[in-house]
């Protein structure tokens, strides 16, 4: 048969150009199978961390991380950011993906309701930073752990630690033993109780005179690593407060934690009847402006911590800080003039835990209640009370505000209207009666704890207001005249997860990297034996605690060797869904 | 040791070694033209002088702001120095001697100072004074530049990321209190005191026919300086590398600068017209 004579007509090219495309398309699926996905990419994640000129701990702890980390086919980087931004960047803004830190350290297991409860985990602050959401495994307990009596209270609080262990929105590495250096031959009773807490500045005796060698005792001077005091000292500025513990002289609170017990302190007494506390106020109390404090002062603080604006209606910005405590009331009413009764969550066994937030003078903070605006535009998530530095404040504590130059010192003044100054020899507080032994508590700057131990060692000052660092306590042991006070604090080191964030959300990886790092190691190493190593975030180390240095989660390589081996390390990874390239690289899509 | 009995241990150390400097390179003559000739030198260098110092001012008012308002906007690099040079200084640590960190703080103290002010003297016995603007808007322009970089680059040191030993603070406490007073620990990158060490070894090198012993002097001096940032865990290798970047650029900047300064000062301050123009 002949060809036709047209050889192409045009619907023969046509079919044929089809034909073309036909069998392309096997060949196009291919590609859109291969090429239109994600490719995998290496995780990599940031770990935010205090410079070693602020503190040299968690720096290497978080080295230490970033090592093992790194074997893990992880890109880990340590960024050393200002504790002030720092606390901005993770308590405030929810802007980090790992850190290392210290926690402000607790009085009660019910701290963990505030830091990990997801109502709060839009809440700034140390509200749930974690942004961890776990309802019934975690909101339960916290909840239960509220309301249970005594006894069946520990059931709860063993299934939270147990949640924390599993599902590790933080992992506890350690709680510190934090010696102060100081000298004995103005002031004793440095042992008696500690820096740790505002209660050890008031309880420090005089020496008589030919003992502190005629030198003038007038004037207590501490030394201090941290500048932001010198800046802001505002209770309710989460990111300037590291432990609450100038504040807390400054301010009073109704009760206050001495010897483990809580003991009334604004308050003359209180009784409970089922779950409200009848609080009376001590007589004559007054602000360090003259103003008398009343119970109607008291009811607004707490208002004012439940909501900052101080209305009814919306926004709410509620305090970034102790919200554990003031969530633990319900209701707050003025039954006089120096009475109040507060409706709580729970009941005697555990609720004076409310009573213990500072108390501020309602005619200054009513007027901080309106909305931070900045160049006229209102902000919607903050307040002049979160945001003035509030750097001449009116307290009611034993200790008063005289002076302050920034990044160099802060002066305060013996409060002699204080009802310490006061009391009799059968009010519970009467170890404290009489007030501070000095006239003036000096707070002196230093950009290190070395010039701290300097300055102790040369007399100029008394002691050092921070726990003094494992690298400096050789220095502070060789100096001569500096005693050296160790306690244990409840300021546990911690890793921290951004838990909103692939792959960081997943329980699973958070677990693994916990197991990267090794507690033993970095008692040793980083503490210097100075540390308990812990699970727990309410053991405080110690027999309760489940640690041991081979524990099943525990570290994944040899404890104590800091090191970590490839092949173990990757396989613990897998097991948690995660895959490795060619190049032993940890992808995610 | 107070923050003042250091200042004072500076003053006097920084003294001594002047007064050896002025000996050992300075010749007589040339002392004495100075001594006759001094007021009209100084009031010749005084705006120049004036405009170094006024930065210096502005520089420790503007600290804490400077440094709130980097947080704000500058890059945080520390992670990234770190991924491009590694453990270096800490390689360099490795070679530590207590004799090397007596020497290494001592020059980043005291022959650090010394080496930026002996040129100031010498050039102002010299009776051409042009090198002596030279100089000075050198200087002003390593520390315009770099406070400019401090501002967009927060960055901490080796030491601070604990990837390097803090030697000196470890061994001289009391010197943290000078250092600290006088600049913020975030401000590395890049190294003043490697880019101000080699400007004055560049001017040392242009004016090594008048004063060719002072070259050998700024040369072992301007080395151990760059050295010693790193020994002491203080700066990376990075920031001196863009340390000694700044330092030409702040060299060629005084050069070429001098003109044009000689007619700004003239204009803002008429009185001193006719002497600029006498001897400039």
């Amino acid at each position: 048969m002949a060809l036709p004579k047209e050889p192409l007509t045009r619907r023969t090219l046509l079919t044929g150009t089809a034909g073309v495309f036909a069998g392309s398309a096997g060949c196009l699926s291919r590609f859109q199978a291969s090429v239109d996905r994600e490719t995998p990419e290496q995780v990599t994640v940031s770990i935010a961390t205090l410079p070693a000129d602020e503190n040299s701990v968690p720096v290497r702890i978080a080295n230490h991380l970033a090592e093992t980390l790194g074997v893990a086919g992880i890109d880990a980087g340590v960024q050393p950011v200002t504790a002030e931004n720092l606390w901005r960047s993770l308590l405030l803004n929810q802007d980090f993906d790992l850190y290392i830190g210290q926690h402000p350290g607790y009085t009660d297991p019910d701290y963990l309701y505030g830091l990990l409860h997801s109502r709060f985990s839009e809440e700034p602050g140390w509200q749930n930073p974690f942004g961890y959401v776990n309802v019934p495994g975690m909101d339960d307990p916290l909840e239960a752990q509220r309301r249970a009596r005594t006894a069946d209270r520990a059931d709860s609080l063993s299934e939270i630690v147990e949640a924390v262990r599993e599902e590790v929105p933080f992992s506890v590495i350690a709680y510190p033993q934090e010696p102060r250096a100081v000298r004995t031959d103005r002031y004793s009773g440095w042992d008696y109780r500690s820096l740790e807490s505002p209660v050890g500045y008031l309880a420090l005796d005089e020496r008589s005179g030919e003992e502190h060698n005629g030198r003038d005792a007038e004037t207590l001077t501490v030394g201090i690593t941290d500048r932001r005091i010198t800046h802001n000292l505002n209770p309710l500025a989460v990111e300037y407060r590291s432990r609450w513990i100038v504040t807390g002289l400054l301010y009073d609170s109704l009760g206050r934690r001495i010897d483990d017990e809580i003991e009334p302190w604004l308050a003359r007494d209180w009784t409970w009847d089922g779950n409200r506390l009848q609080v009376e106020l001590r007589d004559g109390l007054t602000w360090h402006d003259g103003e008398t404090l009343t119970a109607a002062d008291v009811a607004f603080t707490y208002r004012l911590l439940w909501d900052t604006t101080h209305t009814e209606g919306d926004p709410t910005v509620p305090a970034p800080c102790f919200r554990s405590r003031s969530t633990l009331v319900e209701n707050v009413e003025v039954t006089g003039e120096r009475t109040i009764e507060l409706t709580t969550e729970t009941d005697a066994d555990h609720g004076l835990e409310s009573a213990m937030v500072p108390v501020l003078p309602a005619h200054i903070w009513e007027e901080r209640t309106d909305l931070t605006s900045i160049a006229g535009f209102d902000l919607d998530n903050a307040t002049e009370a979160l945001v003035d530095d509030n750097i001449e404040p009116v307290g009611s504590g034993p200790l008063r505000f005289d002076s302050v130059t920034a990044d160099d010192r802060l002066e305060l003044v013996r409060n002699d209207d204080h009802f310490l100054t006061w009391i009799g020899n059968n009010d519970p507080l009467a170890a404290l009666a009489g007030g501070p032994p000095y006239e003036r508590l000096v707070f002196i700057y230093s950009p290190s704890q070395a010039n701290v131990i300097e300055g102790v060692q040369a007399g100029d000052l008394d002691a050092s207001a921070d726990g003094v660092v494992p690298t400096e306590i050789e220095r502070a042991e060789g100096a001569s005249e500096v005693e050296l006070e160790f306690e244990d604090v409840s300021a546990y080191y911690h890793l921290g997860f951004n838990t909103r964030n692939a792959p960081l959300s997943n329980p699973r990886f958070r677990s693994a990297v916990s197991r990267l790092l090794d507690r033993e190691y970095l008692r040793t190493e980083v503490f210097d034996g100075y540390a308990t190593p812990a699970f727990s975030p309410i053991a405080m180390g110690g027999p309760e605690d489940e640690w041991e240095p081979n524990h099943r989660m525990g570290f994944i390589g040899e404890s104590g060797t800091g090191a970590v081996d490839e092949e173990t390390v990757h396989e613990l990874f897998r097991e948690a869904g995660y895959i490795y390239n060619e190049s032993g690289e940890l992808v995610v899509r | 040791m107070g923050l003042t009995t250091v200042l004072l241990s500076v003053v006097a150390v920084v003294s001594l070694l002047l007064v050896i400097g002025t000996v050992v390179c300075i010749d007589r003559t040339q002392l004495r033209e100075l001594r006759a000739d001094l007021r009209p030198r100084l009031r010749l260098a005084a705006p120049a002088i004036g405009l170094l110092g006024l930065v210096l001012v502005l520089n420790s008012l503007t600290r804490r702001t400077a440094q709130q308002l980097s947080w704000l906007i500058g890059f945080e690099i520390t992670g990234q120095i770190y991924r491009i040079e590694g453990t270096f200084v800490a390689w360099l640590q490795t070679f530590q001697t207590t004799e090397l960190t007596i020497y290494f703080s001592a020059i980043y103290i005291y022959g650090y100072v010394f080496l930026l002010i002996f040129p100031l003297l010498a050039y102002l016995a010299l009776s051409e004074q042009r090198t002596l603007h030279e100089l000075t808007i050198a200087y002003t322009a390593n520390y315009g530049i770099g406070l400019v970089c401090y501002l967009f680059f927060v960055a901490y040191g080796p030491r601070n990321l604990d990837v390097a030993e803090q030697l000196m603070y470890n061994v001289y406490p009391s010197s943290r209190l000078l250092t600290s007073a006088v600049n913020t620990n975030t401000n590395v990158f890049p190294s003043l005191h490697t880019s101000l060490s080699v400007t004055a070894l560049l001017f040392a090198w242009r004016t090594r026919e008048t004063y060719p012993r002072w070259l050998a002097i700024a040369g072992v001096t301007a080395t151990s300086v760059v050295i010693s940032t790193m020994y002491l865990g203080i700066h990376w290798a990075t920031d001196v590398v863009a340390g000694v970047g700044l330092a030409y650029a702040s060299y060629w900047i005084g050069i070429k600068g001098a003109d044009r300064w000689r007619e700004i000062a003239t204009k803002a301050t008429p009185r001193i017209t006719r002497v600029f123009r006498s001897r400039l």
